[in-house]
């Protein structure tokens, strides 16, 4: 004889059958099925989706923002006002800097696109993707270590020096980035494992309308699984990293070339699973 | 109203098998015929618009009221699905979304600084500053408008929420800022039928102080949070899933008849009808979608799909472009000499999301380019000012990227100013220029098969989702809108394994040129960019 777990009253033989007992029952089944716990609910998680698009100017020295620099020194304050002192230098953790990048010799840096937001609510996120779309005429990057690559890189060796993470401000000390967490990092991994199709698609891409006037799409498909749970009340941010060597030698070390943010389009989205 | 009622066993009374049988027969029924309401709670949605910057040059103009200075526009709407749609009427449907909080955000460099823009005179974009940060003072407002579609003029707006987000106390604080901020306990209903409109105020990023920095809000990022009622799924949608067609997946729910004076051995008895429906709840009552666009073998309970909306920004790191300034402006594929007749285009890859039901596609096309003299160089306004051949082509598909590469069309829609033929609303925020053109992107159908379920007519519902083996035969799908070819259903060309959707938006003049001489004050790419909303149900999500 089977046992009920989520029903208060058990009938079995040698028992009192009563009808204040069966009625405990069946009150307990019709308010389950009335009003659904989520105990008793097998999914009852929403998926959203936020979009990130930054297709970069094709002018010689290209606007950079939203790219800012991840190392905050007074090399790069601004000169009417600058400040002297910062509360957060390093405001990333773990970005894997490349050797020949060294920000506070004002030798390269890193740049970061971050985006922020305030969940109420405890949430998953679910995953981030990242597509960089390039190898076209305008957006040329090959994701590829150039002629002259960096210290220990090889030539046509797949870049590995950008980095994508998720991480969460401290509910304590939020404004102080030693104290974050880091949910998920990827970094130093090979772009190539990345890569979109095995081959490229000449153009212009007639496959939908309006055809796109470059080629079909090809470059680098990031997605990155998370699985992440976000408490209530957090501050979320996700920041996408790429590395800028020093000059002259940058345009040469790599596929993002002088300008890393202006080799691609990138499209980037963040899936959340939101609670009923 | 609870679904399922029973009579009070009262005293006095005889208890007879019906009085039990008759309530848990209904909830079996229920189970078995996946129709358990369940009075589920409202389900979630989120909007985010993510802005790649805001620079000073849209805050520069800063001449007569406040609706006439210069500003960041953000507009939108949230139409119903299509079924809770009235287009004869324009009946305003039962359930509005409610807006239930705001995050406001953008990225300061972990500092209690400003952040430089382009227009500094003496510093580069990106860097810091240890200026006033009440310059950072943002206002955000919430204006609501009748669209003029159904008959709103294009100059009312009603203001239904602001706040003043001071800027020393939220972001100059050493230890404490409140970036990202949080509005919160909101409960906005948003209207679906109006046009909804952000306005951002942050004149403290322009000076025309040469001996002061200029400053920019990078990733300005506002992602809205509310509720909805909870809905039924679509089912037999074109590219829907052949093996289900989204149809509730059903199984018998056996339970003993009780008889009277009956020994209890938990084989047919009391015990072994609550057994039943206790292994139900064990088990947890089954809907939702997979991945892999898998339903459950057995589901039990109605509803399971939310109301979804996906903002996607396109050409919004492009900055303003007019017909003046679009050789050199930097926009990709062209030739780089004037006229400039060949197409330029924009693109955004975004995984594909699966169990989402395409029912609305809002085009918003952004004309907003105030004066600017000491940031952009622009000496006058900007707006829609003519060039009859200037082509705005806007397209949504799914992708298939992996060893079939395919796209297959879900909504498409093209127009010239004398060509404007699914539009939504235009307004002019300042009273005199157009800011705004709002369009509904036709979904596709074939010919004869629109229906009035939208703005303007517009093909059924179209599934998105990634398949496995047994979810990848597809229903037949329309080939273009009716408007712009139609086409006979025929299978998905993404052979129903799509990973990806792919939203363009190309801007071609082939007669004038983009740069044509005679318009120079066109506006190509307004203050903040263009949107593409795609609007729909999205399926809770069901691992497997």
């Amino acid at each position: 004889m089977s046992s009920v777990r989520n029903l208060p009253e058990q009938f079995q033989q040698g028992c009192d059958i009563s009808a204040s007992r069966i009625e405990r029952n069946l009150d307990a089944l019709l308010e389950a099925v009335n009003t659904v716990q989520p105990r008793h609910q097998g999914t009852r998680l929403v998926e959203t989706r936020m979009v990130l698009g930054f297709q970069p100017s094709t002018v010689a020295v290209p606007q950079s923002l939203p790219w800012l620099r991840a190392y905050n020194y007074t090399g790069d304050a601004a000169n009417w006002e600058p400040p002297t002192t910062f509360d957060n230098p390093w405001r990333l953790k773990a970005t894997g800097i490349p050797e020949d990048i060294v920000p506070e010799l004002n030798s390269g840096n890193l740049l970061s696109w971050e985006v922020s937001w305030h969940t109420e609510k405890p949430t998953l996120v679910k995953d981030v993707t990242v597509v960089m779309a390039g190898y076209e005429a305008e957006y040329a990057n090959t994701f590829v270590y150039g002629a002259v690559p960096p210290t220990g890189k090889a030539i046509g060796g797949s870049v590995d020096d950008w980095c994508v993470q998720l991480f969460v401000d401290s509910p304590l000390d939020t404004d102080d980035r030693k104290a974050v967490t880091v949910e998920k990092v990827w970094t130093q991994r090979k772009m190539q494992a990345f890569t979109l199709q095995a081959t490229q698609i000449a153009g212009p891409d007639t496959t939908m309308q309006p055809p796109h006037p470059a080629a079909g799409l090809n470059g680098m498909l990031i997605r990155l699984p998370c699985f992440t749970f976000i408490p209530s009340g957090s501050r979320v941010r996700v920041a996408i990293t790429l590395p800028q060597y020093p000059m002259p030698g940058a345009p040469a070390a790599s596929g993002w070339g002088q300008y890393p943010w202006n080799s691609q389009v990138i499209s980037a989205s963040i899936a959340q699973l939101e609670s009923l | 109203m609870a679904q399922f009622t029973k009579k009070s066993f009262a005293r006095g009374v005889l208890l007879t098998t019906q009085h039990v049988q008759t309530p848990v027969d209904a909830v079996a029924t229920a189970l078995a015929s996946a129709s358990i309401d369940g009075n589920l709670p409202q389900a979630p949605w989120r909007m985010t618009l993510n802005l790649p910057f805001v620079d000073s040059s849209s805050q520069e103009y800063q001449v007569g009221t406040d609706q006439q200075k210069s500003c960041i526009l953000l507009p939108f709407v949230m139409p119903p699905p299509q079924e809770a749609f009235d287009s004869v009427s324009w009946q305003q449907p039962v359930n509005f979304p409610t807006l239930k909080s705001i995050s406001i955000s953008f990225d300061q460099r972990a500092e209690p600084y400003a952040v430089t823009d382009q227009y500094c005179a003496a510093s580069f974009e990106g860097y810091l500053t240890n200026t006033d940060m009440d310059r950072y003072t943002l206002t955000l407002e919430l204006l609501e408008r009748l669209p003029t579609i159904l008959g709103g003029t294009e100059t009312d707006f009603r203001s239904v929420y602001k706040i003043v987000i001071p800027g020393e106390e939220t972001y100059g604080n050493q230890f404490v800022r409140q970036n990202p901020y949080l509005i919160n306990e909101l409960n906005l209903p948003i209207n679906p039928l109006r046009t909804y409109v952000f306005r951002l105020t942050a004149h403290g990023l322009y000076s025309d102080n040469v001996s002061t920095e200029r400053l920019a809000l990078p990733s300005f990022t506002l992602s809205l949070a509310g509720t909805y009622p909870l809905m039924n799924r679509d089912t037999f949608t074109p590219n829907a899933p052949d093996k289900t067609d989204l149809l509730p997946q059903t199984a018998a729910v056996t339970i003993p008849t009780l008889v009277p004076n009956q020994l209890i051995d938990g084989t047919s008895d009391l015990q072994a009808m609550f057994s039943v429906f206790d292994q139900h709840l064990a088990d947890r009552l089954q809907s939702g979608i997979s991945d892999e666009s898998e339903l459950a073998v057995a589901e039990q309970l109605d509803m399971d799909a939310a109301y979804s909306i996906i903002a996607v920004p396109m050409w919004g790191s492009t900055g303003q472009v007019r017909c003046r300034n679009a050789t050199g402006a930097g926009l990709p594929y062209l030739s780089g000499v004037a006229p400039e007749t060949d197409p330029t285009c924009d693109r955004r890859v975004i995984p594909v999301p699966t169990g989402f039901t395409v029912h609305h596609i809002v085009v918003v096309q952004n004309l907003v380019s105030y004066p600017s003299p000491l940031t952009t160089t622009f000496a006058g306004f900007g707006g829609d000012v003519g060039g009859n051949n200037l082509y705005h082509k806007v397209g949504v598909s799914l992708l298939a990227i992996n060893d079939h590469y395919a796209n297959q069309q879900i909504g498409y829609l093209e127009w010239t100013r004398p060509t404007i033929a699914h539009q939504i609303d235009l307004f002019k925020m300042n009273g005199t220029e157009e800011s705004f053109r709002l369009h509904n992107m036709p979904l596709v159908a074939p010919a004869g098969t629109n229906n009035v379920s939208s703005y303007t007519l517009t093909g059924n519902p179209v599934y998105c989702g990634s398949g496995n083996s047994t979810t990848d035969t597809r229903n037949q799908i329309g080939q273009m809108p009716e408007v712009f070819g139609a086409g006979a259903l025929q299978s998905p060309s993404t052979n129903g394994i799509e990973n990806l959707l792919e939203i363009r938006w190309l801007i071609q003049d082939a007669v004038d040129g983009l740069s044509n001489a005679l318009t120079l004050d066109n506006v190509l790419v307004g203050t903040g960019g263009h949107w593409v909303y795609i609007i729909g149900k999205q399926i809770l999500h069901r691992r497997d």
